[in-house]
């Protein structure tokens, strides 16, 4: 294809069909379309890599749809059970349910979504939903509305066979609300004429009108349509959903009281987009069933985004696809990134050459080689067989070690959660990104965990204990690992020893209190009474005595266990294949698009890397530089506007410095005007200047600094 | 959140007097007796304000800004005043090897009292030459020590506009590789804009001989440019590494990813190489978004009537795209890619097209690559349209120049040549009856003979048709009306009505313009 095609002085838009056959004429030949079906995936099916990287990806989809219909059901349920409910009696208003959303606008989709899919499922198959691109003004608002509440009763009519003339198909511009009026009473007298007059009003059917982003409606527009929708209240029965993102008093400030009058608001709460992102993480990325694990520093990165920019957990997801896509993408080595032992044995069995290569390529193969003798280094290098048989172990082991990592960080999690000031976090996705990044047990957090740890009290101690307990129970396998299990055995003989140690122990101690009590209350003497409160304090060290040494040993048992379990990944040779930290993505989510331009004009070396544009600091102009970057460096020297003339002569004798002691008697040469003008231009096209009218033959910066 | 925040400090404090567990237990036996009722508040009040603290610690972003590097010396360094001659300065310290003496002499003496060593000697020679940023760079590393003290002199120089200080000033040469980010310093908004008066000189263009290059010369001066072979090299170099990324893209673009370019430079090329050598075969909408006359219309028309052949389209832009997302629907297999240059061109700003660009972008099918220049191009979109775009941003600085981005004519330092204006008009004219041209042939002639009075208004419909119906090429008014609707439709004349009633009619062409065509006509 020539570039020339897409130039044009008439056309900004060009199409190449480039084979394309539309829909009418593909029905024809039906068997032809199966060619074009495989052709998508054949540029990257082939690779073991992509193989896995996408089951894996449909596998992580799935798992987050299930649980996204899980996590709103609570919401969900109660806001469907309104919407049942609200036309039970006559109403004067419109029943409208306030639905606080929260600030993360591209979660709600799926929210709404899943929303009027269940009330249409069990409520009425009567649901409209508006979203404000879409109404901007009220006649589209309200054709846009019946349109779908229309289009959805074809579908409905053909299941239920109703009469052909609802299936007519209207024109937009006849769409009204006396048209919706005359479909609803149409659609529901036959109803009516079938049954008894007694449940005429039971089958009829409510309208849901939901409004997923109040906030950027028109509130002129909202207002209208709340008004002539109170006129048919009687006839059609409406019910409203507004999604909020901000707060409620925003329903009060755009709807004045005439329009607030004609509704009757009950507000619900959403749940919030951190408990989500917890609920995610833990149900889906940190379970058995995603091997791909993301290292600490991309891991942050993410959780900042999430945290500190949009509070949207599909965004947060793209995210790790987009890390996905970028970690199975380094070669077939990546194909290995599974949980399953059989599945990677058997990849690594068909391997070709170049496959291993591909995995010695991997950073910490170097490591493993170095570490090893002599003899051993060539055949690791040489041999593919020798290498095939480590790289087994070395997965399993990997394997090994990301189960049992996620295990041990919960335990960690139960252990410090609600430590006070919580120096570890009292998320699980905190814990994660440390453990991820080095060493866990080495950081001063954790130290200060345990020193906490230290003082805890006996039933929150046990009552730990038995959460982890209880936690282990569903993970280990107990006929295979045997480690795990004496780790469980052990736990539970503390409990059991803590269980005991409660009932004698304590009531000793709290009957010798009784008595110490007494003797106090006789005696008057402040002598006598400091003695006793002394000699009270020695008495109950002895019982503390017995569980604190308990407690230690409980506490070394667990820090052993830490200490051999959450060792850093990077201590692994081939960790790279399961945990992917290359945080050099971040310019890829959030792209520094301003930053780079800069760079680029304020140092083009940077980029070019040339050995003549070398600065010492961003300051220095070098006639070497190119034209853009010199008009640039010198634009930042002027102040609001700048004088095109004396911008001239100033690059001219940067760029071609010639001796004249009077400026003004410069000849200029085209070429070099020529290029002078198009940086304005260029420089202008970048936004940096535009025209301005104040003073003849002047530019006004629209930047500021320099 | 009110009742969850509740929730978490109930139960924070309930675990709270673990530490003492017994201690605790015993206090409260003792507090029943009366004894020591103020050490149980006491610990009480201590427990409430751990817990506040604690609640009221801000996180903050760990990594976001880590790459941030603030340069102090940017931000607190002393601005130079922005004067008339500042630019002249500026140009004078790359290469003009002559500074007024007294500032040599000034520098030479504060640079020795600040650096008594060796190094300093090469000022010291260079009596005839003011010091070059060449030679700092040399001697770089021994500055750097000094860079402390001579910050606090350097203001009272600065002062004056001399620029040069501020080289000496050192900011330690960027690492190769390493990035420092660029962020916006409000500070330096108000300092520039505080600022009562900006002095510029009262130069303007006409001192030169040729005030502005006509755009047809300047495109003809600018293809004889060549670069140094240096630059031409590394530019080679950029846009091969740029390229392979090519099978990166068009993977993330199959996985639903959407790809933005940025980076200074024009992208044409790249986005016509990356087209030419991956869309061969698939359907490819190619979209100029610096193309001032195009509306989002004209790019759903384009996938819908001539891409996609649709019997139906709707006139209403949301509609006609609700549609092709339908039909695009339809047809899953196939994958239709737009690549877009300047997604954020002066006719896409708006958030219309921009919220019908990114919709098409969320379908499963529609795959988008575009590229961004202007640099607050990002902020056209608010995050759910971004969220709908789904981008991965890619730098392919490349350097190049924007040629045909900036070859519409609305330069500053380009003649107004209307070229454009003026082809436009001739074809249409070429296209008319021979009444209709000998109208439009009088409004010319009498807008170029009248327009030069002050308070030229147009020519009144009432003329037009008198000396129409005399030269016979009209006989009714209603076939002039019909006539003159015709030239308001293609913009070549414009009614305007005055106070008192009458239609006045305007050509909206300079005269010169119109001089041009009446010669090309005749």
């Amino acid at each position: 294809m020539e570039v020339d095609q897409t130039v044009s002085v008439s056309k900004g838009v060009f199409v190449f069909k480039n084979n394309f056959k539309p829909l009418t004429k593909l029905v024809k030949s039906k068997r032809k379309q199966k060619n074009v079906v495989n052709y998508q995936n054949t540029a990257f099916s082939s690779n073991a890599w992509y193989q896995s990287y996408s089951s894996l990806w449909q596998n992580i989809e799935e798992k987050i749809e299930n649980l996204n219909n899980a996590m709103f059901s609570s919401v969900l349920s109660r806001l469907v059970n309104f919407v049942k409910s609200s036309h039970d009696f006559d109403v004067e208003e419109i029943p409208t349910a306030a639905l606080l959303t929260g600030i993360n606008m591209p979660d709600h989709a799926a929210q709404f979504k899943s929303l009027s899919n269940q009330i249409k499922e069990s409520v009425t198959p009567h649901v409209a939903c508006l979203h404000s691109q879409d109404c901007q003004n009220i006649k589209y608002l309200i054709e846009n509305m019946i349109g779908q509440l229309v289009k959805e009763d074809e579908s409905f009519s053909d299941e239920d066979s109703l009469s052909d003339s609802t299936r007519t198909h209207l024109k937009k511009s006849q769409l009204n609300l006396s048209v919706l009026q005359c479909w609803y009473e149409n659609m529901y007298q036959e109803h009516s004429q079938t049954s008894p007059k007694k449940q005429k009003t039971k089958n009829k059917k409510i309208l849901v009108i939901i409004i997923s982003d109040f906030e950027s409606f028109n509130a002129e527009v909202l207002q209208k349509f709340i008004l002539i929708a109170s006129c048919y209240i009687r006839v059609l029965p409406f019910v409203f959903i507004f999604g909020i993102a901000t707060s409620i008093s925003t329903l009060h400030t755009s709807l004045p009281y005439k329009v607030s009058s004609k509704i009757c608001v009950k507000v619900f709460n959403s749940q919030r987009s951190t408990c989500y992102l917890n609920e995610i993480l833990e149900n889906v990325f940190f379970s058995t069933s995603c091997p791909f694990q993301m290292g600490g520093k991309v891991f942050n990165l993410f959780i900042d985004i999430f945290l500190f920019y949009d509070l949207s957990v599909n965004n947060f997801i793209q995210n790790i696809k987009y890390a996905m896509a970028e970690h199975f993408s380094y070669g077939n080595a990546m194909a290995l990134c599974s949980f399953n032992k059989k599945e990677t044995s058997a990849i690594i069995a068909e391997f070709s050459h170049e496959d291993l290569e591909n995995v010695r390529h991997l950073l910490s193969f170097r490591k493993l080689v170095e570490s090893e003798t002599y003899e051993n280094q060539i055949r690791l290098l040489t041999d593919d067989d020798y290498f095939a048989n480590v790289l087994t172990e070395e997965i399993v082991k990997l394997q090994k070690y990301i189960r049992r990592l996620h295990i041990f960080l919960k335990c960690l999690l139960i252990l410090v959660e609600d430590l006070p000031k919580a120096p570890l976090g009292q998320q699980l996705r905190d814990l994660y990104s440390v453990a991820t990044a080095k060493n866990i047990t080495n950081s001063p957090e954790y130290k200060e965990c345990f020193k906490l740890l230290g003082f805890q009290s006996m039933e929150e101690l046990s009552k730990k204990l038995s959460k982890i307990l209880d936690y282990l129970e569903d993970k280990i396998l107990f006929k295979h690992e045997n480690k795990m299990k004496d780790f469980y055995e052990q736990l539970e003989s503390f409990v059991d020893s803590m269980n005991n140690f409660n009932m004698a122990e304590m009531e000793e101690a709290v009957v010798e209190i009784e008595n110490n009590e007494q003797v106090a209350l006789k005696s008057l003497d402040r002598k006598q009474f400091k003695e006793k409160l002394f000699g009270m304090t020695k008495s109950q060290n002895q019982p503390l005595n017995r569980y604190e040494k308990l407690r230690e040993k409980i506490i070394t048992t667990l820090s052993q266990a830490f200490e051999e379990y959450l060792i850093e990944p990077k201590s692994f040779y081939f960790h790279e294949i399961f945990f992917f930290n290359n945080i050099s993505i971040q310019s890829n989510i959030i792209g520094s698009h301003r930053s780079a331009i800069h760079n680029a004009l304020n140092d083009p070396q940077y980029y070019l890397q040339c050995d003549c544009c070398t600065i010492p600091n961003s300051s220095v102009i070098k006639h070497t530089m190119p034209d853009i970057c010199i008009a640039y460096k010198l634009h930042l020297e002027c102040g609001k506007i700048i004088n095109l003339y004396d911008w001239l002569q100033a690059f001219l004798s940067i760029v071609d410095p010639i001796e004249i002691d009077d400026e003004t008697k410069r000849i200029v040469s085209p070429e070099l005007q020529a290029r002078f003008t198009q940086c304005v231009a260029e420089l202008e096209y970048l936004g940096f200047i535009k025209s301005t009218k104040r003073k003849a033959d002047h530019v006004a910066r629209l930047t500021w600094g320099g | 959140m009110a009742s969850g925040s509740a929730g978490l400090r109930k139960t924070s404090r309930s675990k709270k007097p673990s530490l003492k567990a017994m201690e605790s237990l015993y206090l409260q036996k003792l507090e029943k007796s009366g004894y020591i009722e103020h050490v149980s508040s006491d610990e009480d009040v201590h427990f409430f304000t751990e817990e506040d603290l604690s609640s009221s610690d801000v996180e903050k972003p760990r990594l976001l800004h880590e790459n941030d590097i603030v340069h102090g010396e940017d931000i607190f360094k002393f601005q130079t005043r922005k004067t008339r001659d500042g630019l002249a300065q500026k140009a004078a310290q790359v290469c003009i090897p002559k500074t007024p003496h007294v500032v040599r002499h000034k520098t030479k003496t504060r640079i020795t009292k600040l650096l008594q060593e060796d190094s300093c000697s090469e000022y010291e020679v260079s009596s005839e030459e003011s010091p070059e940023s060449s030679s700092y760079s040399e001697n770089s590393t021994e500055e750097e020590d000094s860079s402390e003290t001579e910050k606090d002199e350097s203001p009272k120089k600065s002062h004056k506009g001399h620029t040069e200080f501020k080289d000496m000033k050192m900011i330690p040469t960027q690492a190769k590789g390493a990035r420092s980010k660029y962020t916006i310093k409000t500070d330096e908004y108000f300092e520039n804009f505080n600022t009562n008066k900006v002095k510029t000189s009262n130069n303007t263009l006409d001192k030169l001989k040729t005030p502005r290059l006509p755009q047809y010369e300047l495109q003809k001066l600018l293809k004889n440019l060549t670069l140094s072979q240096k630059h031409k090299n590394s530019m080679k170099r950029l846009s091969l590494v740029n390229e392979s990324n090519f099978p990166k893209w068009f993977y993330l673009l199959n996985e639903n990813f959407n790809i933005l370019l940025y980076g200074l430079g024009s992208k044409k090329d790249i986005l016509n190489k990356f087209n030419a050598e991956y869309l061969g075969d698939v359907p490819v909408v190619v979209i100029n978004g610096f193309f001032p006359t195009l509306s989002i219309k004209n790019i759903l028309d384009a996938i819908s009537i001539d891409l996609l052949e649709m019997k139906e389209t709707s006139g209403n832009a949301v509609e006609a795209m609700e549609l092709i997302i339908a039909e695009m629907e339809k047809i899953p297999e196939t994958h239709l890619y737009i690549m877009i240059h300047n997604i954020e061109g002066d006719m896409l700003r708006n958030s219309k097209s921009q919220n019908i660009i990114a919709r098409l972008a969320s379908v499963k099918n529609i795959h988008i690559i575009a590229s961004i220049d202007h640099i607050n191009a990002p902020l056209i979109w608010d995050h759910s349209k971004l969220s709908k775009f789904n981008f991965i941003w890619w730098d392919v600085t490349s350097f190049s120049p924007y040629c045909e981005e900036t070859s519409f004519e609305k330069s500053l330092m380009v003649q107004q040549s209307g070229a454009l204006a003026l082809s436009s008009l001739k074809n249409v004219f070429q296209s008319l009856t021979t009444n209709s041209k000998q109208i439009f042939s009088k409004i010319v002639k009498y807008q170029l003979e009248n327009s030069k009075s002050q308070y030229y208004q147009g020519l009144s419909f009432k003329n037009l048709y008198n000396s129409c119906k005399e030269s016979f090429t009209v006989s009714s008014d209603l076939a002039l009306r019909a006539q003159l609707t015709e030239f308001v439709d293609h913009k070549m004349v414009k009614l305007k009505r005055s106070v008192d009633g009458t239609e006045y009619l305007v050509i909206p062409l300079a005269s010169e313009l119109l001089h041009k065509f009446i010669d090309d006509i005749s």
